[in-house]
């Protein structure tokens, strides 16, 4: 892992000890948000009070390869070539794990490892207690800090054609999200300069359970990472994601969440352009049935100037869920030349389906092009009826007007293969709506 | 083939009645085309006969090939056979008109008893049925109605038609927004369809239509009544005299 991976002189505290104390400290003074937070006005975190935050090493411990949910086919399919990597329960799994068929140029730790051996070079990619002041579940994930994964792709290192599959298996307890364990694991994808990789994570689980995972993404110079993630947790889960994204200069940071699964789930991104010309994309498509609560909340902080940022997302709200859209960019006074875009357009089902969104633009540069919008719809019954008048049943119709709703957030998947696969999977979710 | 008797109709939403007592009857080969002044129903009548939910029967029948169709879904009048050209053909982003028209085709298809097309299949109708109208291929890769101009718009709905082969089609002032060079290709279009077991209804304020597509007959509709029927001449009277006239015979 280039010079950085040098023998390295033993940490006075191992790292993961000093996670968990920092987040201990944290969570004990503070405790988790209320709706009365700002940022956690739409999304009650109610649900966890009674739930057992620590993890539940047993259930995990006794995975095997058959009793861990598999992919579905038009993944294995389409992604034939991709090499897998399995957390059960928040833990890295070598045997359940194709490491050895990583490509040239990238490399696999488990967090533990990397904490235990690595701990000064790991610590330059988090923040410095593990988490920024109001990353609540951050600073939760720290508390239980046990394990996760660090992915390194070298200098140079193009695999984007060789796509790295991260799948986040939680295995819960049959019954209620309230007395449900919690997984927590942390990621750490390192880029380094002019590198090209395409990872796709799958969370996926069984049972009642709470998975919380922490991100630290570093993107470096004139980097490309491809990153795309398939929310499918199962109806009785919780479901957090917290990323700290930096892009580095003339890099590109590509990122794509589909998210249609878990009870309640936050996917919480902050990403920084710390360098020039540097482009950032965290598109999705979100799609809630039934009681089912998602929220995305997205700060772009734009420090430097000429940087490019998107946000497309376009969201089907049916039953009685809910939808929470909260996204900010944030141009700072260096940062002339920005071209910051967003976009969230949500398509309700039903009467009682419900959509949050805020978008907010706070500009210091004054030499900027910024642009956001917003809309809540419902099907038209005039694309409707034209539909139905040519021969397609009322379920065709809609089946066609959702495909095409989502649609263009879809397009904005860079990877061809893998925008085939999340298409797939949406129409999946779709044709359920539909009947 | 069609048979409409003292049909009244209204408004779903503030039920509003708009069709007061219609009758109209059509055989299998003739084409009848019903003027009338804005507002007295021509729309409400081609929509009531497609089935868009907007609208209530409040009285009265429609009869399609000796059945009631009063209680089909527009999918079901369509895969029976009636097909509606609109006066307005609705933009659909993001569908294009090839995965439109493969999935209405074989949606009837199927309906009608009749085994699906493949994607082989399916081009090679759609090539040809492009071919016999004069309709540029180009057109079907883009976005249903998307962008289309006015004639572009006319000219999908007489490909749909086309391609759907219906026994009734009823035409919603398909000239309305077209210079002649377009009309006169519309036009063209609908000629290529006539056939003795099909039936048309050319729904127009102008008489200008009918100078292309000739009528067995004309109607007119006044205040959700047809209020006079005659020959393709009556069209010819109304270009010449306005509506008043014959408004005020009625009244």
């Amino acid at each position: 892992m280039e010079t950085a991976m040098q023998p390295l002189k033993k940490d006075t505290q191992p790292m993961l000890d000093t996670l968990r104390q920092a987040g201990a400290a944290y969570m004990q003074q503070n405790g988790l948000p209320t709706t009365r937070h700002e940022k956690w006005k739409y999304t009650s975190l109610k649900p966890l009070e009674q739930m057992m935050l620590a993890p539940e090493r047993r259930i995990g411990e006794q995975a095997t390869a058959d009793t861990v949910p598999s992919l579905p086919n038009t993944m294995q399919g389409a992604l034939e070539n991709a090499v897998r990597i399995t957390l059960v329960n928040g833990v890295y799994r070598a045997d359940l794990s194709q490491a050895d068929q990583l490509p040239e140029g990238v490399t696999l730790y488990s967090f533990a490892n990397a904490a235990n051996e690595h701990g000064a070079w790991l610590q330059q990619y988090l923040p410095e207690n593990g988490f920024h002041d109001d990353q609540f579940l951050l600073a939760l994930n720290g508390q239980y800090a046990q394990d996760g994964i660090v992915l390194h792709i070298a200098k140079k290192t193009s695999c984007a054609a060789t796509p790295i599959i991260v799948q986040y298996v939680t295995l819960g307890r049959n019954g209620e999200l309230a007395a449900a364990p919690m997984a927590h694991s942390r990621c750490v994808i390192v880029a380094e300069d002019h590198s090209e990789s395409t990872i796709v994570e799958v969370t996926h689980g069984q049972e009642s359970y709470g998975v919380n995972i922490g991100f630290d993404i570093h993107v470096g110079t004139h980097a490309r990472l491809h990153h795309y993630r398939w929310q499918n947790d199962t109806q009785r889960a919780a479901h957090f994601v917290t990323s700290n994204i930096h892009v580095g200069r003339d890099a590109s940071y590509d990122h794509f969440c589909l998210m249609m699964g878990s009870k309640l789930a936050r996917h919480d991104v902050r990403a920084h352009l710390i360098a020039p010309n540097t482009e950032c994309r965290v598109n999705g498509v979100y799609l809630a049935a039934q009681q089912q609560h998602l929220d995305t909340t997205i700060l772009i902080e734009h420090h430097q100037p000429h940087g490019t940022s998107n946000q497309t997302f376009k969201g089907i709200v049916a039953g009685s869920a809910r939808a929470v859209f909260q996204g900010k960019v944030h141009v700072h006074r260096a940062a002339q030349k920005t071209d910051g875009y967003q976009l969230n357009n949500a398509l309700l089902l039903s009467r009682t389906a419900e959509v949050d969104v805020k978008p907010e633009l706070e500009i210091y540069a004054d030499d900027v092009k910024c642009s956001h919008g917003a809309t809540t719809g419902q099907l038209d019954t005039g694309p409707l009826f034209y539909l139905r008048s040519r021969g397609l049943s009322e379920a065709q119709a809609k089946i066609l007007l959702m495909q095409a709703f989502i649609g263009p957030a879809l397009d904005e998947i860079r990877d061809e293969n893998v925008r085939n696969v999340f298409t797939d999977l949406a129409m999946d979710w779709i044709r359920q709506q539909a009947v | 083939m069609l048979n409409i008797t003292n049909l009244h109709a209204q408004t779903a939403e503030d039920q509003k009645e708009i069709l007061k007592g219609l009758n109209l009857s059509l055989k299998a080969g003739e084409i009848h085309a019903i003027m009338g002044p804005n507002g007295s129903g021509k729309s409400t009548l081609s929509y009531v006969l497609a089935g868009r939910e907007d609208y209530e029967v409040t009285d009265g029948d429609i009869q399609f090939k000796g059945e009631s169709i009063l209680e089909m879904s527009p999918d079901e009048r369509a895969a029976a056979g009636i097909f509606l050209a609109f006066q307005y053909p609705v933009e659909i982003p993001g569908v294009p008109m090839t995965l439109f028209m493969k999935t209405a085709l074989n949606a009837i298809r199927k309906k009608r008893g009749e085994a699906e097309l493949d994607a082989l299949g399916f081009m090679k109708i759609m090539k040809e049925t492009c071919k016999k109208l004069g309709i540029n291929e180009e057109m079907m890769k883009r976005p249903v109605n998307v962008g289309f101009s006015g004639g572009e718009k006319k000219r999908a709905e007489v490909l749909q038609m086309a391609m759907l082969e219906p026994k009734l089609c009823i035409l919603d002032e398909t000239d309305s927004g077209l210079d002649i060079d377009a009309l006169k290709i519309v036009a063209d279009g609908v000629n290529a369809l006539r056939s003795p077991d099909r039936a048309m209804l050319i729904i127009t304020h102008y008489q200008r239509l009918l100078d292309y597509i000739k009528p067995d007959y004309v109607h007119v509709l006044a205040n959700g009544q047809i209020i006079r029927s005659g020959g393709p001449e009556l069209a010819l009277e109304l270009e010449e005299n306005g509506y008043a006239d014959i408004l005020a015979q009625a009244a």
